[in-house]
């Protein structure tokens, strides 16, 4: 009896400490802006193992963030006149660790959609993309042109991504078989090429790296559009809701990288993915 | 409050997350158990056989089946369901996802209930099977009539323990796509941004379900009969 009511409190207490959280504010004055990512979202950002002129040192570890997200980085950290440090972490996690302030910013590749709209704030997009559906070469969906091509397919998105959601739309639309959500692209590639799963749709970046890295896979671009929300099309830099200053201080750095620099910088970060097998 | 929109837009998925928990976990004990009954015995014949062919085969059987428990206790569950969901499809094993979880699930519990049957029938008194070939019995009737019933009897907290670990080990067999309870606290985290709460609320799930299994499981032995043991865990 007794035991069990030190565990209802022990309970208790933990679901209060998490509903009043405190949200730390960004200081401009420690001089570095702390960045968090998965260095696992080719091309968006990825791990190396050597230094480059353009890859970045990934805080706590030997190794070296590449990709997009990092050029977007550095040229924020650049404009803002801070240190730029990089931290690895879950996507899960990134969240989390922006509201507990072990960083300061999400620059991951990561969508503004409205259910995180509740828990951070985002700035101006930084990239903008169009959605396409991943198969395998030999497979028979190669000239697919509409949803209704998909019918009978087994589809699969990432977890707690717009994939799981678009997966469910060509389910919904175009008869392909829904799958539960897999946790990483990698693992989706891995059950694509054990032949569970006949298509996947990603961002069309992420889609040409794959292709570069696994030869037997191609991409098509559908006829039909599916229904995104303009926030789930784009990505955007995550703050702290409590970070109004640095947001508007973001969205002036990211002002002045022009699209055609946008533009060169997604075709270099396709062309240095790393390369598979 | 986080906690409440969770629950409001997901207690559905919850209820089915629980579901497919529950239906694995007890699916694989059940199973695992009876693959262990079987491997259980062959592992604990101790005479020698007559003939030179007989004397192979038992060999031979009680080496694989050593090979079968070193290998599925020495690996990860989240290893072994990918290898039989997605990598046993390339030799044409074209089943669903479900199916290749029981089928995980079984075959894990199956080796480590192996080794419990196995220690189950060595606890059993010589006397009781020399008692019941007295009576006429073969060898068939006196292990399965006679010393399995007591060898389960006594081994009840480690079958039962087995179960509440499945309940809890389910919790990776969402690399092959099924929905069990954990896949639906990560999706309800990732929907609202708020892994902590999510996943308290898993941790409240999974506490209910193993708290009031354990619970089921000690008057099913209060039944029997059997006398409350030290349960040492098998993972």
């Amino acid at each position: 009896m007794k035991k069990g009511f030190i565990l209802l409190v022990l309970f208790v207490s933990v679901f209060l400490f998490s509903a009043c959280q405190q949200e730390v504010e960004f200081d401009f004055n420690k001089g570095e802006l702390v960045v968090g990512l998965e260095c696992a979202y080719a091309p968006f950002n990825w791990t190396e193992d050597d230094s480059t002129a353009s890859n970045h040192p990934i805080f706590e570890t030997n190794t070296f963030a590449e990709g997009y997200d990092i050029q977007i980085a550095k040229l924020v950290a650049e404009e803002l006149e801070l240190t730029l440090i990089i931290k690895k972490m879950e996507w899960g996690a990134l969240i989390e660790n922006l509201k507990e302030g072990s960083i300061d910013l999400i620059i991951a590749g990561m969508s503004p959609t409205a259910d995180r709209k509740l828990s951070i704030d985002f700035t101006n997009p930084y990239y903008e993309s169009t959605h396409v559906v991943l198969i395998k070469e030999d497979s028979s969906y190669v000239n697919a042109k509409t949803f209704a091509d998909f019918s009978g397919a087994n589809v699969v998105g990432q977890q707690g991504t717009v994939y799981d959601d678009l997966a469910k739309q060509l389910s919904e639309k175009g008869g392909a078989i829904y799958q539960n959500a897999l946790d990483t692209v990698p693992l989706i590639i891995f059950a694509m090429q054990s032949g569970a799963i006949d298509a996947t749709i990603l961002e069309e970046p992420v889609a040409i790296s794959t292709v570069a890295q696994h030869s037997e896979f191609t991409y098509v671009t559908l006829e039909t559009t599916f229904e995104i929300a303009e926030e789930d099309r784009v990505v955007s830099i995550g703050v702290r809701k409590v970070d109004t200053a640095l947001r508007d201080a973001v969205n002036n750095a990211l002002a002045k990288i022009t699209n055609e620099m946008r533009t060169t910088l997604m075709n270099q970060a396709i062309d240095h993915s790393p390369e598979g097998e | 409050m986080v906690y409440i929109r969770i629950l409001e837009n997901f207690w559905e998925a919850f209820l089915l997350g629980i579901g497919y928990t529950l239906l694995l976990s007890l699916v694989g004990t059940v199973v695992g158990l009876v693959i262990a009954l079987v491997l259980g015995v062959v592992r604990s014949i101790k005479t020698t056989p007559q003939t030179k062919l007989s004397r192979f085969l038992l060999k031979g059987g009680q080496a694989l089946i050593q090979l079968y428990v070193t290998v599925i206790r020495g690996t990860p569950m989240m290893v072994q369901a990918m290898i039989f969901y997605y990598v046993f499809r390339r030799i044409g094993l074209l089943w669903t996802p479900l199916e290749a979880g029981l089928f995980t699930v079984s075959v894990n519990t199956g080796a480590y209930l192996t080794e419990v049957v196995k220690n189950g029938i060595e606890s059993v008194p010589k006397g009781q099977e020399e008692a019941a070939k007295s009576l006429g019995m073969n060898r068939f009737k006196a292990m399965s009539l006679v010393i399995l019933p007591q060898a389960i009897k006594t081994q009840m907290a480690s079958i039962g323990n087995e179960f509440i670990i499945n309940i809890k080990d389910t919790s990776v067999l969402n690399v092959i796509m099924i929905s069990e309870l954990y896949y639906v606290a990560e999706d309800a985290a990732m929907r609202y941004s708020s892994f902590l709460e999510a996943m308290l609320i898993a941790a409240v799930i999974y506490l209910f379900l193993t708290y009031t299994t354990s619970k089921v499981l000690k008057i099913f032995e209060n039944k029997l009969g059997v006398k409350a043991l030290e349960i040492v865990s098998s993972n």
